[in-house]
């Protein structure tokens, strides 16, 4: 229905090197053929994660556009982090309400406390923190 | 694309400017009522004060800027996320009220409203 021009330089999608790099169920774009909704229909895709650290913490920040707090789960287990949504959207005139699921699954360094993961939504991005254990935190040492 | 992280080498720029990284395009899903369209494009990380909308010719461009990244404390381990902001410019190839366009934006989520203009709202002609 709605025709796009690029005048300008966008970033390569990411679900073409996922499907190359990682074998990860790619996030197809396959929304675009169902310009007019004619019933539910279930998508799910693997969003992008960034993980960081400092001194105390390791951070993990997902994409999770649309997706409201309560349908989120974090799972730590054996230092892969797990995380699955959904989001449901009921349009006011469609007969049934479409369900996309996000699932991902990333290795944490050993030395995450898992019984502290914190998490936090907003704007439609989640933010993990997982305070590492005491003996991780990097410490100076003085020499006598 | 990821990373496994070198502090020099986390996005690609493009020969004119380095500093600034390029804009992506969103997903986004457009469905179609008696009245209106509706439009939902997926911008994580932004809110209302992000969010730029202007009609010029017959093309709405929305540009839609994230809030501030990571803090400096926070070393990256791995990148996949792309930096940058969003840009989707749409073709208005049937007519809309412009100037009865909405937009809400909720959880990351951009939804816009256009009203269909009346001339081509479907009508029924009743048979006497």
């Amino acid at each position: 229905m709605k025709l796009i021009r690029y005048d300008y330089p966008t970033w390569p999608s990411q679900t073409d090197y996922n499907r190359v790099l990682t074998g990860f169920p790619a996030f197809s774009r396959l929304t675009n053929v169902f310009d007019n909704l004619l019933g539910g229909a279930s998508w799910s895709g693997s969003p992008s994660v960034d993980l960081y650290e400092d001194d105390s913490n390791y951070f993990l920040k997902l994409e999770l556009p649309g997706v409201k707090k309560t349908d989120i789960h974090v799972a730590l287990e054996n230092a892969v982090v797990s995380i699955t949504a959904k989001r449901v959207e009921k349009a006011k005139d469609a007969d049934q309400p479409v369900t996309t699921e996000f699932t991902r699954s990333l290795a944490v360094p050993e030395g995450a406390d898992a019984s502290k993961i914190a998490a936090a939504s907003e704007n439609g991005v989640l933010t993990l923190t997982l305070p590492k254990q005491e003996a991780r935190k990097p410490r100076r040492i003085p020499v006598a | 694309m990821s990373c496994e992280c070198n502090p020099a080498a986390t996005s690609v720029a493009t020969p004119a400017d380095e500093a600034v990284a390029p804009a992506r395009r969103p997903a986004y899903n457009v469905r179609e009522n008696a009245d209106a369209f509706a439009v939902e494009v997926f911008v994580p990380g932004v809110n209302r004060a992000g969010v730029e909308l202007a009609i010029e010719d017959d093309v709405l461009a929305i540009t839609a800027r994230r809030t501030a990244g990571t803090p400096d404390t926070w070393r990256p381990l791995r990148r996949e996320i792309p930096d940058g902001d969003f840009r989707l410019d749409l073709s208005l190839n049937v007519p809309v009220n412009r100037e009865a366009i909405q937009a809400t934006v909720e959880d990351g989520v951009l939804r816009l409203t256009l009203p269909k203009a009346e001339e081509v709202k479907a009508r029924r002609i009743e048979v006497k």
